[in-house]
């Protein structure tokens, strides 16, 4: 049984196309790296949400599911801590579990059998430990979390399969069982079951049972070996005469580690389905501190409504690497973004530093972080999941890369790379492409090549200096940054 | 006729009497295993190949599905045998001994039909009648082994602080249910928890632990060995012998697959009486790892022809040829099927080869080195020689090295031995022998055609192909000169 707050069935979908290290070059591009560094100092945190940023775009369910986990922890803040506590003390019991594991093995190992023994005996006593802790501790968590009403379904299945465990009617049996297991006394008589498999080995040592030393006889049985044929009282008996008791001392503590590795098991896996639990938690505790940082500023956010008409639309978008470089108490200017499906995409111009590149990292953040269940630096943004490719010039990372080909050839490569992967309702972003060629000759290539993304169906945002014209772009809009880094509608459309 | 069944010889196998270099050099080596290549070195008499080529014609084609499922089974026998004899105790030995018994049992049906419809050949088809009462012996006593066994297989260890630790009659089973690690599995499944299975790890018995277990179970042990010791002679040796042979068989059937999936043909030679090569469409084996297509080539060795010069160009498909002719001959002087359309072979005693080797640490150097291999080889020369050599003497100076060469040839082909000569020296083509050659399509720049001819030579190793394509060749190396000049 697998349960996660990221994926309603329980887990991830298999891979697409789009392959980990274009997302985190994205990332990149969008500068939501730098940004998301300062808004999250915690490491776990920022590691979580960028793996899930630089996965495949879930599923709109999955979306969904997230949003309403999300929507659920911002407004009660004190269940994710709750939850967080639960885990975080989960991950401690394992945690010494593991440590106190390898130490048993390590005094196995060290010398003789009957360490072999004495450390095989410490294992099983650490981990009926440590089961029946996490069984408590279930227990406890499962009484607290009862009095919370939950809403989203990610949450309440969380919380309804710990109740699960803890309430399970065989759970008393086992923590009573597992209550002498804790301590186990080296002045007990331990029986165990051995069973041969077909090649004459012993398949399976099975420990049984552990009693009070009973008195010693008072006359001892003599032994068995030596050709003396045995009393009838000694017929089911046969005292062992290997030498230094090598084998059967390892056979018992064969037999204690094999219950040990049973119960280790169990405690895995159950600490398997609840602690994963643990790393999609970080992603929602750095949703709840992106808004509050964000909010500290001023700045709104939102979780987008999720559209299935193609619909990209923004109120008040902004960059949020914009928020986290720009000093506390600056206005950070905000812009609409309005690409409705008959819009086959922008084109966005400017002079330089007028926030044209800017205004493009909004709309990739917003996209990116939307679709991943996040919530967006907007007001309101109603948006249709889907995947998102980009082309940012660099020259300096083709000059580096030392390719034999020229730049323009570099940068033609990867754009009919991007051009390749986005597929039909799809975002293609253009940041500044072909810078190094001609501008006739750039503006003409641009222009053939939107029209066929135009025509593939594949909606575009094209940052560029060059005078691309919009005939054969039906109703693709021109956008202009103007020097306050508001962007404003051009008043001109395709033909 | 020995006094075991075989399915390739009709006596005890015959000396290794070829040299390892030789199978390694037409490129066998690197294609098949070892006991196969073993099998190789050996001669055959002239019915032992009758034998065999009647064998893998029944293998690759009538009963190759049979013969596949009987070396399954055999692979059964030989697992359980292997098993068996690596018994480190008495509880042990009665085990794996009771389970090849098993083994035999369920593999002796296959083995007596196959034999009795003659597929194994005559030794086994009489051999295996003979065992039919002991294998229903076998079969009656199977159940009552068994029982034995799992009797026998179960005991309870007791540990106790201040007494021996004791072996005693297992347990009632409903204590096994609960056990702890038993319980936890139970609690598990009803959490709908799915844990990984437990790595089984058995452990070998002492023989301390294995006498305490034997005792205990002394009636059992005593009724185990009874019920095993009728069954000690039963020809399981026999069975492995059939496997080692059933193995080396399918391993050539597996190479010649390889070879037909590339495109060659596959034919069984007929066996002449005098030294004779003659074969159409003969192809290299040794290129089926590669992958690259392969062309197919004739032989015409025979009568007064029996030494052969081969010159060409660079690339051109002389070695290739070369371990053709060696690849096949070995195969089919051992009975085996051929990568041929047709051909009729002379299976050749005395094969050999002369390939250059890296230069020894000694002082003679290579030259030296291979003019002695090269003098043994002559020295032993007779008609019933087949020598194939390849760039001999190409590690001195022209004169000396073409006269080498020349007296070598001319000393072989007196003695009536057959063989190849490959070498670029081109004025061998005057020697009288005569002379092969790797033939280029001068039309088409010089493309290789990899097929090899007899002619009066080519005069030229066309070199300034393979040169041209690095830029080296004399017109480019004249063109950029133009251009540098041009530039300056």
């Amino acid at each position: 049984m697998t349960h996660s707050l990221l994926w309603c069935a329980g887990h991830a979908p298999a891979p697409e196309r789009t392959r980990t290290e274009d997302r985190d070059a994205l990332l990149a591009a969008l500068s939501l790296d730098r940004a998301l560094t300062v808004i999250l100092p915690d490491v776990a945190e920022r590691r979580a949400l960028a793996a899930i940023l630089t996965a495949p775009p879930p599923p709109p369910d999955d979306i969904r599911y997230r949003q309403d986990v999300m929507r659920e922890l911002l407004a009660a803040p004190t269940l994710l801590d709750e939850l967080r506590s639960l885990l975080a003390r989960l991950a401690e019991l394992k945690a010494r579990a593991d440590e106190g594991r390898r130490a048993a093995i390590a005094a196995q190992s060290r010398s003789g059998e009957e360490a072999l023994f004495s450390g095989a005996k410490s294992r099983l006593e650490m981990a009926a430990l440590s089961l029946r802790r996490t069984l408590l501790l279930l227990r406890e968590a499962d009484a607290r979390l009862a009095t919370r009403p939950l809403v989203s379904d990610g949450l309440r299945a969380l919380v309804a399969r710990i109740h699960a465990v803890a309430a399970s009617p065989d759970t008393p049996e086992m923590l009573a069982r597992l209550a002498p297991l804790c301590t186990l006394s080296e002045n007990a008589d331990y029986r165990f079951a051995l069973a041969l498999d077909g090649d004459g080995r012993v398949a399976e040592c099975l420990f049984l049972d552990r009693a009070p030393h009973a008195a010693p006889p008072q006359t001892p049985k003599k032994r068995l070996f030596g050709g003396r044929k045995p009393e009838p009282e000694e017929a089911h008996k046969a005292v062992l005469s290997s030498p230094r008791m090598i084998l059967p001392r390892r056979l018992a503590a064969e037999g204690l580690s094999d219950a040990a590795i049973a119960i280790e098991r169990l405690t895995s896996a159950l600490m398997g389905e609840l602690l994963p639990v643990a790393r999609e938690l970080s992603f929602y505790a750095a949703g709840l501190r992106f808004v509050a940082y964000l909010a500290a500023r001023g700045l709104p956010t939102v979780l987008p409504a999720l559209a299935a008409d193609g619909t990209r639309c923004a109120v008040g978008l902004y960059d949020p690497y914009l928020a986290t470089a720009l000093p506390t108490g600056a206005t950070v200017v905000r812009n609409d973004l309005d690409l409705p499906p008959a819009c086959p995409g922008l084109v966005v111009t400017g002079q330089n530093n007028a926030g044209k590149t800017v205004y493009l990292r909004a709309v990739g953040s917003m996209m990116l972080l939307g679709q991943a269940g996040f919530p967006v630096c907007a007001e309101a943004a109603p948006l249709t999941p889907a995947g998102l490719h980009s082309c940012f010039a660099s020259a300096e990372r083709i000059e580096r890369a030392g390719s034999e080909a020229g730049r323009f050839e570099e940068e033609v490569r990867a754009l009919a790379e991007a051009v390749e992967a986005a597929g039909a309702g799809e975002l293609l972003l253009l940041n500044e492409p072909f810078q190094t060629t001609a501008y006739a000759e750039g503006a003409a290539g641009l222009c053939a090549i939107l029209r066929y993304l135009t025509a593939r169906d594949t909606q575009w945002v094209l940052v560029t200096h060059l005078d691309v014209p919009l005939d054969g772009l039906a109703e693709a809009r021109r956008l202009v940054c103007l020097s306050d880094h508001r962007v404003v509608e051009k008043g001109e459309k395709g033909a | 006729m020995t006094n075991f069944p075989s399915l390739l010889w009709r006596g005890a196998p015959a000396p290794v009497t070829l040299a390892k270099s030789t199978l390694a050099d037409c490129g066998l080596a690197a294609l098949l295993p070892a006991r196969t290549l073993d099998w190789l070195a050996r001669r055959a008499t002239r019915e032992e190949i009758a034998d065999r080529q009647a064998l893998f014609a029944r293998l690759r084609e009538s009963d190759a599905d049979r013969f596949a499922a009987l070396q399954c089974e055999l692979d059964r026998v030989a697992a359980a045998h292997h098993a068996a004899t690596g018994a480190a105790t008495e509880i042990e030995a009665l085990a794996l001994r009771l389970s090849l018994l098993r083994v035999y049992a369920a593999v002796f049906p296959t083995v007596a039909e196959m034999a009795q419809a003659g597929l194994l050949g005559v030794s086994h088809a009489t051999f295996w009648p003979t065992q039919t009462e002991a294998h229903a012996a076998l079969v009656a006593a199977l159940p009552a082994l068994e029982e034995t066994m799992a009797a026998l297989a179960r005991v309870t260890l007791n540990r106790s602080p201040h007494a021996p630790m004791a072996l005693t009659d297992p347990l009632e089973t409903g204590l096994d249910e609960a056990a702890p690690a038993r319980r936890v599995d139970a609690f598990a499944a009803s959490l709908g928890l799915t844990l990984p299975a437990a790595k089984p790890s058995p452990i070998r018995l002492d023989e301390g632990v294995s006498t305490g277990w034997l005792t205990l179970h002394r009636c059992e042990a005593d009724r185990l060995r009874a019920l095993l010791a009728p069954f000690a002679d039963l020809p399981i040796g026999t069975l492995l012998i059939c496997r080692d042979e059933l193995e080396i068989c399918t391993s050539i059937c597996a190479l010649l697959s390889r070879a037909a999936g590339a495109g060659c043909s596959v034919c069984t030679p007929q066996m002449c009486d005098c030294p004779t090569f003659d074969a159409d469409g003969i192809c290299d084996l040794a290129l089926l790892p590669s992958g690259c297509a392969i062309v197919p080539n004739d032989v015409r060795i025979g009568g007064e022809r029996r030494f052969f010069f081969l010159t060409g160009a660079n690339g051109g498909g002389k070695t290739t040829y070369l371990r053709a002719l060696v690849g096949g001959l070995l195969l089919a002087r051992a009975g085996c099927p051929i990568a041929a359309e047709r051909a009729a072979v002379y299976p050749w005693p005395d094969v050999a080869t002369h390939f250059p080797l890296d230069e020894a640490f000694s002082a003679s150097g290579r030259f030296v080195d291979e003019q002695n291999r090269a003098d043994a080889m002559a020295d032993r020369a007779s008609a019933d020689s087949f020598f194939a050599f390849n760039e001999t003497f190409s590690g001195t100076d022209h004169d000396k090295g073409l006269s080498a060469v020349l007296r070598l040839a001319r000393r072989l082909a007196d003695t009536g031995a057959s063989g190849l000569f490959v070498t670029h020296f081109h004025a061998v083509a005057a020697s009288g022998l005569p002379l092969l050659s790797a033939v280029v399509d001068e039309q088409d720049g010089g493309r290789r055609t990899y097929r090899i001819v007899e002619s009066g030579g080519t005069g030229s190793s066309f070199a300034r192909d393979i040169l041209r394509k690095y830029k080296l060749d004399a017109a480019s190396l004249a063109a950029r000169q133009a251009r540098e000049e041009g530039g300056q």
